[in-house]
């Protein structure tokens, strides 16, 4: 008995010491690779220098390391506004700008509005992206809400103890010599390099159709409302109305962006029903603009959401893998090229031939007009492109059956 | 409060174990009521507006039991039918007055439902701990007069909120015995190599799979047939290693106090017959509906056509107790229907093909599709989508395979799409994850041994002598087990920052 009770001692302690080794293991090494670049732990190239992009808690990580960025402009919105406008454009760097881009893919004015207030202090220009999405209004389900930030120790904490940090640690080690690693620099930045592998594999219309058929799933779902019982006002508008408030008491320059959607998702809008609701949301933006501005804001709202030759950008056949696309990876999301012009807009820097009509600030002595004017060209490149206004067509009367097809 | 979760790891568990012991030391009964007192406060934890109920529930039961004991003759029967009554009630109030509502709507066009029930944690478990106990009270098998005991069995901690079901014969000798109050050093290894074993299939195996699950049930959406499977395989796999899982913790959690919990699963997956597989499926459970249901019912006794309605009212009863809804008598009525089959199939050809390898393998991947199809709707939030993914099973909305994976295949696109095979937009990485996942967890499943298997020579748990032995994979007591066990729980503790429910918590 005794050699047993001293086998079972022994035996626990390894499996204790084991147990308590490898914990300790593992959260040394999360802190030294520094996967998220939380820790501010020094980079070694080849090592830890390019950062992958995490999978969970984006969130709090851009919250944190945003923190330690110091930003004096700001990138807010959701995937697009992540993928597409890039803190290094020259509007940043000629205004001495340290701009970090905070946005976060499937974030909408909740997190906006919570990102906003946290990183405010040191802001001067904020580029805000908004999408027509988020401001469709259901009723909230029970228990839906959350905390828009996790506690910075507990994001900490997680960042050295949890499988997730642990399986980015080696990601990050394993990324280091790939070409076109899933990365995010580290002024928030997702430069979308593995998009160049999936357009090299798949091919840019795979890419189109897949984006389009999830957008028609989406967008059949959608509510066809924007307000809450008929009150004029919802809580993404009342963030929005919230955030331009922040922005008029810190004195921050705001551009609030709508997003240069593709021409096909423009069409998968209209076909879906909600193209009225966009026009109106359009309407709320700018009253809502001029509104803060009477109240001593500096918010321009600038509409990009609207079909033009730039987005109206071809899409190369079925199959073709070699063709580049300047403009779009796929409708849903725009490439830094057109961001920048994007910028360019905003900032009032020299514009390309191509691009000189490119988006408008819009106010409300112009805003019907352009809506007109975007309604016009809608059914102008309706005609003009029958094959994407068939396929917008096919997608929205059948957004599930759409989903197998024959191989090409 | 969650066993996968910091909070009862790191302290409720550590104070409620050296509280034990360190009362146990000076008072048996001080030990039994603060570890009485700690499971309410673990219940607690969840909801304190549902502590009344426990207790309420307890008490009521503890009293009956009495009532019943001391009577004889046709007011002993009577006592038992109010009691049992009463408990049917309150279990019936929380758990299927909204259904009878809903229903009552849609007949009758009343406007009753939807009900604003919430249901308490756990209630049907320790109903049915509380119900089978006065039975054996009423068939003078039991009788308790130490409500301290009485409430411990019923509130022990380890086994509330989702079993296994306990019965009072194998218990109440454990909380009698003076050793249960001393530490035991093998018994505290063993509890926590067993914990870490459950944990392990909890947070490591069964949560990773939820999501594929998840994905197909949430919104099945005509699905072709390769990822209608992918996602029925997933949850199959997924309900198993959550609730063995559980199982295996709140054995080893119940090892660290002293006290042996009944086994509950035993690879059920390798059952080569339905009988089989409830004999190894949430067994205590089965035992439940066996001894409580199926044998007062009559059992086999009445002829074979009487047999199969038994099998069929007592599955579909079974069915019904994981919850107010058709789909879940459609699982029960569908595993009545196998038992039948199985039954009559037994009755005439016996069991000889199985006893050929071919044969044992074919009626082990035929059961374990027949299970399949049952989880369906077992799964399924509604019948129609149980339906829709069935349709999908089947190949009613053809057979895809995404793109992406197309595109690795290259050599075999011609042939797969003469045989109709066509290509799914999107969903690459969801569909290729959905089966890795599904195929380690079916290597496990299918072919590695169970908890009970590998810490058998330490008598894990009640009844575990007779499980049968493994060659490969036994608990040794050397440095390669504990370091492997070790690296085992540092993997399951990285895993705890998102604690995730049981599955079996709804129920």
């Amino acid at each position: 008995m005794p050699t047993l009770h001293r086998s079972i001692r022994i035996f626990g302690l390894v499996f204790f010491l084991s147990t308590l080794g490898a914990t300790a293991a593992v959260a040394l090494l999360d802190y030294l690779i520094d996967p998220y670049a939380i820790f501010g732990v020094r980079t070694v190239d080849g090592i830890n220098a390019i950062k992958p992009r995490p999978d969970a808690m984006l969130t709090d990580i851009k919250a944190i390391v945003g923190t330690r960025f110091h930003p004096s402009a700001l990138i807010l919105g959701n995937s697009r506004a992540e993928v597409g406008f890039d803190p290094l454009h020259r509007a940043f760097a000629t205004r001495s700008l340290r701009a970090f881009n905070a946005a976060v893919p499937g974030s909408d004015m909740d997190y906006t509005l919570a990102s906003f207030r946290r990183l405010m202090p040191t802001n001067e220009v904020a580029v805000v992206g908004v999408d027509f999405l988020d401001f469709l209004y259901s009723p909230p389900e029970a228990g839906s809400s959350s905390p828009v930030f996790r506690d910075s120790i507990a994001t900490r904490a997680l960042a050295l103890f949890s499988t997730t940090a642990l399986l980015d640690s080696l990601r990050t080690l394993a990324i280091q010599r790939e070409r076109h690693p899933a990365s995010l620099r580290s002024d928030g930045f997702n430069p979308l390099l593995d998009y160049r592998d999936l357009v090299a594999n798949d091919g840019y219309a795979m890419l189109f159709r897949q984006r389009a058929f999830e957008s028609a799933r989406s967008l059949a779902r959608q509510p066809h409302e924007l307000y809450a019982g008929g009150a004029g006002t919802s809580p993404a508008l009342s963030d929005l109305r919230a955030l331009l408030q922040a922005a008029a008491a810190n004195r921050t320059q705001m551009h609030l962006v709508i997003y240069p959607y593709h021409l096909l998702y423009l069409l998968q809008l209209d076909d879906a029903g909600l193209w009225p609701l966009f026009e109106q949301w359009k309407r709320d933006l700018t009253e809502s603009a001029a509104s803060a501005r009477s109240q001593g804001a500096r918010v321009t709202v600038w509409d990009f959401g609207c079909a033009h030759r730039l987005t109206a950008e071809p899409i190369p056949d079925e199959g073709d893998r070699k063709t580049e696309m300047r403009w779009y990876w796929e409708a849903g999301h725009f490439k830094k090229e057109l961001g920048d012009l994007v910028l360019d807009r905003a900032f009032g820097e020299a514009l390309p031939a191509e691009a000189i009509d490119f988006g408008i600030d819009l106010v409300p002595a112009t805003v019907e007009t352009r809506i007109a004017e975007c309604r016009v060209s809608l059914a102008a490149m309706r005609q003009r492109f029958p094959a994407l206004a068939h396929e917008a067509s096919r997608l929205a009367s059948s957004p599930s059956g759409a989903k197998a097809v024959s191989s090409p | 409060m969650l066993f996968n979760s910091f909070g009862f790891l790191f302290v409720f568990l550590p104070i409620t174990l050296l509280g034990f012991f360190w009362l146990g030391r000076r008072s048996a009964w001080l030990a039994a009521a603060f570890l009485t007192l700690a499971s309410i406060a673990f219940y607690g934890w969840w909801n304190w507006h549902f502590v009344w109920l426990l207790l309420a529930s307890i008490i009521f039961n503890y009293v009956m039991g009495l009532v019943i004991a001391s009577m004889t003759g046709r007011t002993r029967r009577y006592s038992f039918a109010v009691a049992v009554a009463a408990d049917l009630l309150l279990l019936g109030y929380y758990k299927y007055a909204n259904l009878a509502a809903t229903s009552l709507d849609t007949v009758a066009g009343t406007q009753y439902g939807p009900l604003d029930i919430v249901l308490p944690l756990g209630i049907s478990f320790f109903t049915f701990t509380q119900i089978a106990y006065l039975a054996d009270v009423f068939q003078h098998k039991a009788r308790e007069p130490r409500f301290v005991h009485y409430a411990l069995f019923v509130s022990y901690f380890p086994h509330l909120i989702a079993g296994p079901i306990l019965h009072h014969k194998e218990m109440m000798p454990q909380f009698q015995a003076p050793r249960t109050y001393r530490p035991q050093p093998n018994s505290v290894l063993l509890g926590a190599i067993i914990f870490t074993l459950g944990l392990a299939k909890k947070v490591l195996i069964a949560d990773n799979l939820a999501p594929y699950a998840n994905a197909v049930f949430a919104a099945p959406d005509h699905p072709t047939m390769l990822v209608a499977w992918g996602g029925v395989l997933a949850y199959a796999f997924q309900i198993y290693f959550d609730f063995s899982g559980y199982s295996d913790m709140a054995i080893g959690l119940s090892r660290l106090f002293g006290i042996r919990l009944p086994l509950n699963f035993n690879s059920p997956y390798k059952s080569r017959n339905i009988i089989e597989f409830w004999r190894r499926w949430h067994m205590t459970l089965s035992r439940f509906l066996r001894d409580y249901l199926y044998f007062p019912l009559g059992g086999n006794r009445h002829g074979e056509p009487r047999r199969y309605l038994n099998l069929m009212i007592t599955m579909l009863l079974g069915g019904l107790w994981h919850g107010a809804g058709w789909n879940f008598a459609i699982w029960g009525g569908l595993h009545g229907l196998y038992l039948a089959a199985n039954h009559v199939w037994r009755r005439w050809f016996g069991e000889g093909v199985a006893r050929t390898r071919i044969g044992a393998l074919a009626s082990v991947a035929l059961t374990f599709i027949a299970v399949n199809v049952a989880w369906v709707f077992f799964r399924a939030p509604s019948v129609e989508v149980g339906r829709d993914v069935l349709g999908g099973m089947f190949g009613e909305f053809g057979v895809a395979l995404p793109a992406a994976v197309f595109a690795h295949i290259e050599p075999l696109r011609h042939a797969l799409e003469s045989l109709g095979v066509t290509s799914l937009l999107g969903g690459g990485r969801q569909f290729a994850m959905t089966y890795v996942w599904v195929a380690l967890a079916g290597a496990i499943a299918f072919a590695a041994p169970n908890t009970q298997q590998i810490t058998r020579r330490f008598r894990p748990a009640l009844a575990s002598a007779g499980i049968a032995s493994v060659r490969t994979l036994r608990l040794r007591l050397n440095w390669r087990w504990a370091t492997g066990l070790g690296l085992l729980a540092c993997a399951s503790l990285l895993s705890l920052s998102r604690p995730t429910e049981f599955l079996y918590f709804q129920f």
